[in-house]
C-alpha cells in the first residue's frame, strides 16, 4: 500500500494568499454606488402607466369672480385617460367630483363652473391611463393667465416678484387635497424687509378644502413681495395670482404656481422690451446668507450685453435692472447665483399697444433644462397671439422639433421639421403665423436638453408660463 | 421422621402459656405492662414457617431454629402444596416440630392464616420464609423487645444469606402512596448505621414476630395484598390498631431471597405489587385521607404510566393503572376489608404517617431504579468520588480556568437579555402564547401576505413544543433559546474540535475562538434569528458530514444511519429557521473539492462527503415535508427563502466579521491572522485540516463578497450566516494551530515560528478583549426597544375591524422577513406589529404579490392613489423605519423617492409616532371583514380607483350586520364559506382577488375555511416522519448499546 502523500504547504499558502491578493483586487475595481437621486418635482409630464394627481390651487368658479377657471387635460398617449375632476372648497363642505374621458392625443377642456359653482375651488385632477398634463387659466380683469398645475405638495412654496403696490391685490391660493388638516407659516419678503403677520403662523388649511390668503392686507403698498409658505404640519399646494386695476399703469390678471426649491440656476426664455412692453425680473433670497446673483441676458442676434451682478441680502428681494437691454430685442437670461434664490419675472404690457394686448403675465424661471417638452393649450384662445419661446441654455448645439397635437393626431408645425439651435440661442414660434388650432397642444423634442416658454398676448391679455417638461 | 408428630387437622397444642401472658383484648393490644417475665416462665412463641417446595437450605433454616436460644420456641411447618413432603425434612433437625400441609399452593398470606386456627395458647407467632436463617439469640431478642417496649410487631435486621455484612432491610417505611421505601441502600455493608432500636412503618414477612391476640384481632394476613403487600397491610393495620411496629437489630437473619429460584406463583409480579399495595391504601387510610389521595395519586400513576409509555415500558404502565381496574372490580370485598381495618382504628392517619417517609418513593425509585440502580448507585459513587478529585485538581489548570472565564463573560453579557427581554428586531419576531402557535401551525390557510392555502413552517412547531416544555412560557422559551445558542454552538465547536485538533486546550482553543467571534453576537444584535440558530448548530452539522465522509476516526457502520439521520435532522432544524441553511452542506462539499488537492485527499473521500450532503439536504427536505413545497409556489421564491438583504460591501469588514456593533475594530483581523499562521506551522495531517478550513473559511468569505462585486442589486441572505462557516473554520484552524504549536513548534528549535505563533496569540487576545468589551452592555447591542413594543397600541384597534400593517423600508432594519422590492423591501403583519406566526412567509405570488406592485407604484410615485388600492387589502398602516429600533439613530433612512411617494398619497395621513418610524393611516382602509352596500364583486381590481372617498364599510365583528356584500380580505379560495343568519351565502371573487359573500338579509356573519380538514392529515403525516426518523435513530441507538453489551459479554467471557 503506497504512503498517502503530505499536503503541500506552499501550494495552500499559494491558494490562500493568492485568493486573498484578488479578493483585494476585485474590491479595489468596485464601482462607487450611484447616490440616491431626488425625485423629480413640479409639474411634468406623466409617465406611461402612471396615475398621476394634478393640483390646481387658485381661481373662481362663481360668476363674476375675480378669475374664473378652466382647466385643460391633455392625453398625449394614444389610449383613453380616464380623469376624475374634484372640486374642494371649505372643510364643511363635500368635494364635487366630475369624472370624463379624454381621448387619445387631444385636450379636453372643462369649464370649473360647469361642474361646481364655488367661490373660491381648489381643484384635483386624477388621471389614469394615457399620458397626461394638467394646466389651468383664469379669466378675470380683462386678462388671462395660463400656467400648469402642481404635481405634487411640498414642504415649502415660494415666490418672487408679485406686488402689493396701489390698485393690486395679491392672492395667496392654499389647496389642502389631502384627509389631515396643514399647518402653515407665511411668511412675506418685501423690498421694505420681512413681512411676518401674525394671524398667518401656524395658520391652518383644513383638510381637503382651499383657503385664499389675501396677501395685500398683510404685505401692504410693498413695490416687491416675494411670498415663503412654509408647511409645519401636512400637504398643501401654494398658488400665487395678483391683479392690478391699471392705477401703476398696469392692468391685468397673473398667475404663479410656487416652487418648491429654490435654486442657484435659473433660466427665463421669454423676454421682450419695448415700448408699451416692459419686462421685470425679481430675486428673492429665502436664506441665511446673502447671494451674489449673476443675470446675463442674451440677446437675439449679435448685440451683447454685459451680466448685471448684484447682491441679494438675507431674507429679502431685489428688483434686477433690465434697462441695459436695448429694446425692441429679444433676449433670454441665464441667472446664477452662489446661494439658491427664486427668480420670477413679470411682464406688463401697456398702452400704447393695442387694449386687446394688454395685460400682465407673471412666471418663475426655469430651474431645469429637458429634451421633452409640453405647451397646452398651444393657443391662449382663436383670437390670441401665441409664441413658443426654445431656448438652448446648454453649451452645445440642440436640435428640436415642433408637433402639433390635435384630433388624436400629431403634426409638423410649420415647414421646417427641425430646427437648430446654438448654445444660448433661441428660437420664437409663432403659433398663430403658423395656424396651430384652438384646443390643440405642442410638444416639443429636442436633440438635448432646452427651455420652452409660452407667451400670449391678445388673448385678451398676456399670458407667460414655462411649458410642463416631460421625459 | 418416626420422631416428628403426626400433621394434625385441628388446633394443635402449643407450649403452654405462662400466667403472666397478657390476655387479648383490643384495647390491651400495645398497651400493658411491659414487665419482664419470669425465669422459666417465657412467653411462647410459634415460629411458623411457611414453605413450599423448600430449596437445600431448609434444613439450615430448622437447624437455626433448633439453635435458638429461645427456651419456649414451638415450631410449626405450614406446607403450602409441596410437591413432596417435607414431613421428614422437618423431622431431622426437629423432630419436637410441627408440620401441617396444606392441600394446595395458597400463599403466603393464606397458610400463614393458618396458624389462627391450628395454634391456640402462643403469645407470641414468629412468621417465617422457608429462606430464612434467624441467629441463635434472634428470636429471644424479639421477644424480649417486645415486653420492653410493648410493641406488638417486630421484625430482625435482614442481611444477606451469604455475604452477612451486607444489610437487605432494617425495618421498612412507605410514602403516603403506599409505595415501600427502605432507609438500606441496595449492597450496603452493616456497619451498625441501623442499628437503633427503632419504631417502623413495617416488617418484613420474611421473618416477623407478632403477638398472637393482635393477629387474631387482625384477622391474619389480607389475602388480597398477598404477594407484595401482606406484611405492609398488617402492620399498617397494626398501626391503625394503635400497635406499635419496630425493628430490633440486634436481632439478626440471614435471608437467602430465593424467591426468584420459584416459580411465578411464588413471585410478585408488577401488578400483584401494584395491586396489594393500592388495596393497602385504599383500606388504611381514613375517608377523609382519601379524599384527597385517591386524586393524587391516580394523578400520579397516569403521569408515571405515561413516562412509561414514552420510555416503551408497557408493562410498567399496565401494572400501574390495571392496579385501579383491579381494586375497583374487587369493590366489594375491599369495602368489607376496608371497614374491618377501620373499625380497628384507634389512631388518626396523623399520627401513622408520622412513620410515612416524605415526597414519593416511586420518583426517587425511577431516578435510581432505571438506572439499574444496584450497580450504578456504587459507580456513581465512585465515579462521583472520581469526579470530585478530578475536577478538583482540574479546576485549577489554565485551560478550565479560561472556559470558566469565558462562560462566565458570557453569561454577563447576557445578562440583560435573561433578566430583560430578547428585543422584536429584524426577524426575531415575538412568540405568542402555545395555542396560537399550534392553531397556526394547524391550520390549512397560512395568513402571511394576503393569505395563501400554504402548508405553515415546522417551525412554528416547534415554538409551540419549546413553549410547551417551559409550561407556556414562550418569552421565556424564546429567551432561552436565543440565549443558549451561543454557549451551544462554542460546545460544538469544543466536540468538533477534539475531534479534528484533538482534545484538551486545541479543542478548547477552537472552542473559544468560535465563541469571541462577533457573526452570532451582531445576528443577534439585529434579530437574524436564523443566522443565530446555524451558529448554534453548524459544529454539530459539519462533524456530521465529515463523520460520515470518513474525514473523522472510524466510526462503526452500524452508527451510519443514525449518523446519517442525526445530521440530517440538524440540517432539517437548521433549515426550518434559516432556508438558505440548506446550502450548508453544500457549501462544505464545495469547499473541500476544492482543498482536495491541497489536502492530498482522495475523490472516493470527496465523493463520500458529496453523498453525505445530499443525502442530509435531501433527509433534511423530508423531515419538513411539505413546507418545502410551498416554495414551488408562484412568486418570489428567492426572496421568501431569505434572499432579501442588500449585499454587504465591504471586504475589510467582511474578514473582521464587522458586519454590526460588536467586535468592531482593528482587532476583528486577530481570526484571519491567527489561522494564517497556522498556515505557516502544520506539518502532515494538521496541514491538511488547515487547508481544507482554510478553503471553507474563503469560500464562506466569497459568496457575500462576490454578490456584492458582480449582483450588487440581487438580494442575498443575511450576511451573518454566510459568515458562519468562516468564523467555524477559522475556529477550528486555530484549534489546529494549537495542536501543531504543542507536536510541531515546540520540538524545533526557537525562531520564526515560535514569534508567529505568540504574534497570534495576541492578535486572538485582542478579540477576545472586544468579547469582554461586548459583553459590558448585557445586550450583545441588542436594542432595549422595539418597534413591536412602540407600536403595541394597535393591537387595541382590531376591535375596530381586522386590519393589516405595511411596513416598508431597508430590509436590514424592518421587523419583519423582508419582501425585497428594487431598493425597497416590505413586510405585511396583521393587525399590529405581528409575531412569529408571520414568519417565513410562503412566495407572494397570486394575490400577495399586489401588495408587492402597490409597493412599486409607491416607490416610481406612479400613483397617489395607492391608499384605494390598499384599501380591500385592509392595510390600514403604512410604517417606515429608518432605523431598527426607536432607540438608536438612523441607520437605514428611506430614499427620497419612498418618502415623497408616500407624501404624496392622497388617502394617507400622517400621525404621531416615536421618532425613527414615518406611520400613516391609510383613510381609505376597508377593514379585512367588511359589510359593503356598494358590491364589489362586480368590479376589478383597479375600479378601486374610480371608488368614492368613503365605501360606508361596516366591519363584520360578530354581531348583526346589515345587508350588503361581505368583503373578506383573504386571497380568493373556493373553499372559503361564509353564513348568514344559518344560510350559506354566495360566494363570488371581489375585486378580481378577494372574497366577496353576498348578504341578502340584516343578520350575523361568520366566515370559515372549508379545506380545514386537509391540514390534519398532513400534520400527522409530518409528525409520522418525525417519529419515523426518531425512531430509526433510536433503533440504531439501541442497536449500538445491544452491540456494546454483547462486546461486554465477549470480553467477561459469556458470564451473566
Amino acid at each position: 500500500m503506497s504512503a498517502r502523500r503530505s499536503p503541500s504547504r506552499a501550494a495552500a499558502l499559494f491558494v490562500v494568499v493568492g485568493t486573498i491578493v484578488a479578493a483585494l483586487v476585485l474590491a479595489a475595481t468596485v464601482p462607487e454606488p450611484v447616490p440616491d437621486g431626488a425625485p423629480a418635482v413640479g409639474p411634468r409630464l406623466a409617465r406611461r402607466g402612471e396615475i398621476s394627481s394634478w393640483f390646481c390651487a387658485e381661481g373662481t368658479s362663481t360668476p363674476d369672480a375675480r378669475a374664473d377657471e378652466r382647466v385643460y387635460v391633455t392625453n398625449l398617449g394614444r389610449a383613453v385617460a380616464h380623469a376624475a375632476l374634484t372640486v374642494f372648497s371649505g372643510a364643511d363642505q363635500t368635494p364635487v367630483t366630475s369624472t370624463f374621458e379624454v381621448p387619445g392625443r387631444s385636450v379636453h377642456e372643462v369649464h370649473l363652473a360647469d361642474v361646481a359653482a364655488v367661490a373660491e375651488p381648489g381643484v384635483l385632477v386624477e388621471v389614469r391611463g394615457g399620458r397626461s398634463v394638467v394646466t389651468h387659466g383664469i379669466n378675470g380683469n380683462d386678462d388671462v393667465a395660463i400656467g400648469p398645475c402642481a404635481r405634487e405638495p411640498a414642504e415649502r412654496w415660494q415666490f418672487a416678484g408679485a406686488t402689493t403696490v396701489r390698485g393690486a391685490t395679491l392672492w395667496l391660493a392654499l389647496l389642502n387635497a389631502y384627509p389631515d388638516d396643514a399647518i402653515v407659516d407665511i411668511r412675506f419678503v418685501t423690498d421694505k424687509g420681512p413681512v411676518e403677520p401674525e394671524a398667518l403662523q401656524g395658520f391652518v388649511v383644513p383638510r381637503r378644502s382651499r383657503l385664499t390668503v389675501p396677501v395685500h392686507e398683510h404685505a401692504r403698498r410693498d413695490n416687491l413681495v416675494a411670498t415663503d409658505v412654509v408647511v409645519r404640519r401636512g400637504r398643501v399646494v401654494a398658488e400665487q395670482s395678483l391683479v392690478l386695476d391699471g392705477s401703476d399703469g398696469r392692468r391685468g390678471l397673473a398667475l404663479t404656481l410656487g416652487t418648491a426649491r429654490a435654486a442657484r440656476r435659473w433660466t427665463v426664455a421669454t423676454g421682450a422690451q419695448a415700448e408699451g412692453r416692459t419686462q421685470a425680473l425679481a430675486v428673492a433670497n429665502p436664506g441665511k446668507v446673502p447671494a451674489l446673483v449673476r443675470v446675463v441676458p442674451e440677446l437675439d442676434g449679435d448685440a451683447e450685453v454685459a451680466p448685471i451682478e448684484l447682491l441679494v441680502p438675507v431674507r429679502s428681494v431685489v428688483p434686477v435692472d433690465l434697462a441695459v437691454i436695448p429694446p425692441d430685442v429679444g433676449f433670454s437670461l441665464a441667472i446664477s447665483a452662489e446661494e439658491p434664490v427664486v427668480v420670477e419675472t413679470t411682464a406688463a404690457v401697456t398702452a400704447p399697444q393695442p387694449a386687446a394686448a394688454r395685460g400682465i403675465a407673471t412666471a418663475l424661471g426655469s430651474t431645469a433644462a429637458e429634451r421633452f417638452w409640453v405647451v397646452s393649450p398651444a393657443r391662449a384662445s382663436d383670437r390670441s397671439q401665441d409664441a413658443v419661446t426654445v431656448l438652448n441654455s446648454g453649451t452645445r448645439r440642440v436640435s428640436f422639433t415642433a408637433r402639433v397635437l390635435h384630433d388624436g393626431a400629431f403634426s409638423v408645425m410649420g415647414t421646417k421639421a427641425r430646427i437648430t439651435l446654438a448654445p444660448g440661442r433661441r428660437a420664437v414660434l409663432d403659433l398663430t403665423a403658423a395656424e396651430v388650432p384652438t384646443g390643440a397642444a405642442l410638444v416639443v423634442t429636442g436633440s438635448g436638453p432646452v427651455v420652452v416658454e409660452r407667451f400670449s398676448e391678445g388673448v385678451p391679455g398676456v399670458t407667460l408660463a414655462v411649458a410642463v417638461p416631460g421625459s | 421422621m418416626d420422631d416428628a408428630a403426626p400433621p394434625a387437622d385441628g388446633p394443635l397444642p402449643a407450649a403452654e402459656l405462662s400466667a403472666e401472658a397478657d390476655p387479648p383484648g383490643r384495647r390491651d393490644l400495645g398497651a400493658g405492662d411491659p414487665e419482664q417475665p419470669e425465669a422459666g416462665s417465657v412467653p411462647p412463641v410459634v415460629a411458623v414457617v411457611v414453605t413450599r417446595d423448600p430449596g437445600p437450605w431448609f434444613e439450615e433454616v430448622l437447624e437455626a431454629l433448633g439453635d435458638s436460644d429461645y427456651p419456649e420456641l414451638t415450631v410449626l411447618v405450614l406446607d403450602a402444596g409441596s410437591a413432596e413432603d417435607p414431613t421428614g425434612r422437618v423431622a431431622a433437625p426437629l423432630p419436637a416440630a410441627f408440620v401441617r400441609r396444606l392441600p394446595e399452593n395458597v400463599g403466603f398470606a393464606v397458610a400463614a392464616n393458618e396458624a389462627l386456627s391450628a395454634v391456640t395458647g402462643a403469645t407470641f407467632l414468629c412468621f417465617m420464609h422457608d429462606d430464612v436463617v434467624p441467629d441463635p439469640a434472634a428470636i429471644r431478642l424479639l421477644v424480649e423487645e417486645g415486653y420492653r417496649s410493648n410493641s406488638a410487631i417486630l421484625g430482625p435486621k435482614l442481611v444477606d444469606y451469604d455475604r452477612p455484612e451486607v444489610l437487605l432491610e432494617v425495618g421498612c417505611s412507605i410514602d403516603r402512596f403506599a409505595v415501600p421505601h427502605s432507609r438500606v441502600e441496595p449492597g450496603e455493608i452493616d456497619q451498625e448505621q441501623h442499628d437503633a432500636v427503632r419504631d417502623v412503618f413495617y416488617v418484613s414477612d420474611a421473618m416477623m414476630l407478632v403477638r398472637a391476640d393482635l393477629f387474631s384481632e387482625l384477622g391474619g394476613f389480607d389475602a388480597r395484598t398477598f404477594p407484595g403487600g401482606e406484611d405492609l397491610d398488617l402492620c399498617w393495620r397494626a398501626g391503625l390498631a394503635g400497635a406499635r411496629v419496630m425493628v430490633v437489630p440486634d436481632a439478626r437473619a440471614r435471608h437467602r431471597k430465593a424467591d426468584h429460584l420459584r416459580d411465578d406463583a411464588d413471585r410478585a409480579s408488577k401488578e400483584q405489587l401494584h395491586q396489594s399495595r393500592l388495596r393497602a391504601l385504599l383500606k388504611c387510610y381514613s375517608g377523609l385521607s382519601l379524599c384527597y389521595l385517591i386524586p393524587l395519586t391516580l394523578l400520579l400513576n397516569v403521569v408515571e404510566a405515561v413516562a412509561f409509555l414514552f420510555t416503551r415500558r408497557r408493562d410498567r404502565a399496565r401494572a400501574l393503572l390495571g392496579a385501579w381496574v383491579w381494586n375497583a372490580r374487587n369493590l366489594g370485598d375491599l369495602r368489607q376489608a376496608r371497614a374491618a381495618a377501620q373499625a380497628l382504628r384507634s389512631v388518626p392517619d396523623s399520627e401513622v404517617r408520622v412513620l410515612q417517609s416524605h415526597g414519593s418513593a416511586r420518583v426517587r425509585h425511577f431516578l435510581v431504579g432505571s438506572l439499574h440502580a444496584e450497580e450504578r448507585i456504587r459507580t456513581i459513587s465512585e465515579r462521583g468520588r472520581t469526579v470530585a478529585d478530578s475536577a478538583s485538581s482540574g479546576a485549577r489548570t489554565p485551560q478550565v480556568m479560561l472556559v470558566g472565564a469565558f462562560a462566565l463573560v458570557l453569561l454577563l453579557g447576557s445578562r440583560g437579555l435573561l433578566l430583560g427581554r430578547v428585543s422584536a428586531v429584524g426577524q426575531l419576531a415575538t412568540w405568542p402564547g402555545v395555542g396560537d402557535l399550534l392553531g397556526a401551525f394547524t391550520s390549512a390557510w397560512r395568513a402571511s401576505g394576503l393569505g395563501s392555502p400554504s402548508a405553515p413552517p415546522p417551525l412554528l412547531a416547534a415554538f409551540a413544543g419549546l413553549g410547551t416544555a417551559v409550561v407556556g412560557a414562550t418569552a421565556l422559551a424564546r429567551t432561552l433559546l436565543v440565549v443558549a445558542a451561543l454557549p451551544v454552538g462554542v460546545f460544538g465547536a469544543w466536540q468538533l474540535g477534539r475531534r479534528i485538533a484533538g482534545p484538551g486546550w486545541p479543542a478548547a482553543a477552537a472552542a473559544l475562538v468560535y465563541g469571541v467571534n462577533p457573526v452570532a453576537r451582531n445576528a443577534l444584535a439585529a434579530g437574524r434569528f436564523g443566522p443565530v440558530v446555524l451558529y448554534m448548530l453548524a459544529p454539530f452539522v459539519l462533524g456530521g458530514l465529515l463523520r460520515l465522509a470518513g474525514y473523522l476516526p472510524d466510526e462503526p457502520r452500524r452508527r451510519r444511519w443514525r449518523s446519517r439521520i442525526g445530521t440530517a435532522a440538524l440540517v432539517a432544524v437548521t433549515a426550518a429557521a434559516w432556508p438558505p441553511a440548506l446550502a450548508f452542506p453544500v457549501l462544505v462539499l464545495v469547499a473541500f473539492a476544492f482543498a482536495a488537492p491541497l489536502a492530498r485527499d482522495g475523490f472516493a473521500r470527496v465523493r463520500a462527503l458529496g453523498a453525505a450532503a445530499f443525502v442530509s439536504v435531501g433527509l433534511a427536505l423530508a423531515l419538513l415535508l411539505p413546507w418545502p413545497l410551498t416554495y414551488l409556489q408562484a412568486g418570489d421564491r428567492l426572496a421568501v427563502a431569505g434572499f432579501a438583504f442588500r449585499p454587504f460591501s465591504g471586504l475589510s469588514e467582511l474578514v473582521r466579521f464587522d458586519t454590526g456593533p460588536n467586535g468592531a475594530g482593528t482587532f476583528g483581523w486577530s481570526f484571519v491572522v491567527a489561522a494564517g499562521v497556522v498556515l505557516l506551522l502544520a506539518a502532515e495531517d494538521r496541514l491538511a485540516w488547515t487547508a481544507r478550513l482554510w478553503v471553507l473559511a474563503l469560500v464562506s468569505f466569497a459568496v457575500p463578497f462576490l454578490s456584492y462585486r458582480f449582483l450588487p442589486d440581487t438580494p442575498m441572505p443575511a450576511v451573518e450566516g454566510l459568515l458562519v462557516p468562516a468564523a467555524l473554520a477559522l475556529a477550528l484552524v486555530v484549534g489546529v494551530g494549537v495542536a501543531a504549536f504543542a507536536q510541531d513548534v515546540l520540538a524545533v528549535h526557537f525562531g520564526w515560528r515560535q514569534i508567529a505563533s505568540l504574534v497570534g496569540v495576541v492578535t486572538l487576545a485582542g478579540a477576545g478583549l472586544l468579547f469582554v468589551g461586548d459583553s459590558l452592555g448585557g445586550r450583545w447591542h441588542q436594542p432595549d426597544d422595539d418597534w413591536v413594543e412602540s407600536l403595541s397600541w394597535m393591537h387595541a384597534q382590531e376591535g375596530n375591524g381586522r386590519f393589516r400593517v405595511l411596513w416598508l423600508g431597508d430590509a436590514s432594519i424592518l421587523p419583519v422577513d423582508p419582501l425585497p422590492r428594487g431598493d425597497v423591501a416590505y413586510g405585511v403583519t396583521d393587525n399590529g406589529p405581528g409575531d412569529a406566526r408571520m414568519a417565513l412567509p410562503p412566495p407572494p405570488g397570486g394575490a400577495s404579490a399586489l401588495v408587492g406592485e402597490a409597493v412599486d407604484l409607491l416607490v416610481s410615485l406612479r400613483s397617489d392613489r395607492v391608499g384605494r388600492l390598499l384599501a380591500p387589502m385592509a392595510v390600514r398602516y403604512v410604517a417606515l423605519p429608518d432605523r431598527a429600533d426607536p432607540g438608536d439613530r438612523p441607520t437605514a433612512p428611506p430614499s427620497a423617492a419612498l418618502r415623497a411617494g408616500l407624501a404624496a398619497q392622497l388617502d394617507f395621513v400622517r400621525l404621531e409616532a416615536p421618532a425613527g418610524i414615518t406611520l400613516y393611516e391609510n383613510r381609505a382602509y376597508l377593514p379585512g371583514a367588511a359589510l359593503l352596500p356598494d358590491d364589489p364583486t362586480t368590479k376589478g381590481p383597479l375600479d378601486v380607483l374610480d371608488a368614492p372617498d368613503a365605501w360606508a364599510a361596516v366591519p363584520v365583528l360578530g354581531g348583526p350586520v346589515p345587508e350588503g356584500t361581505v368583503l373578506w380580505s383573504q386571497a380568493y379560495d373556493g373553499a372559503w364559506k361564509a353564513d348568514g343568519n344559518g344560510d350559506a351565502l354566495t360566494h363570488r371573487r371581489a375585486f378580481g382577488w378577494a372574497n366577496g359573500f353576498a348578504h341578502p338579509d340584516k343578520g350575523t356573519v361568520t366566515i370559515s375555511y372549508g379545506r380545514q380538514w386537509t391540514r390534519y392529515p398532513l400534520v400527522l403525516l409530518q409528525l409520522a416522519i418525525v417519529v419515523g426518523a426518531f425512531g430509526l435513530w433510536r433503533g440504531s441507538l439501541r442497536f449500538r448499546r445491544r452491540g456494546r453489551a454483547a462486546s461486554y459479554a465477549d470480553r467477561s467471557g459469556g458470564e451473566a
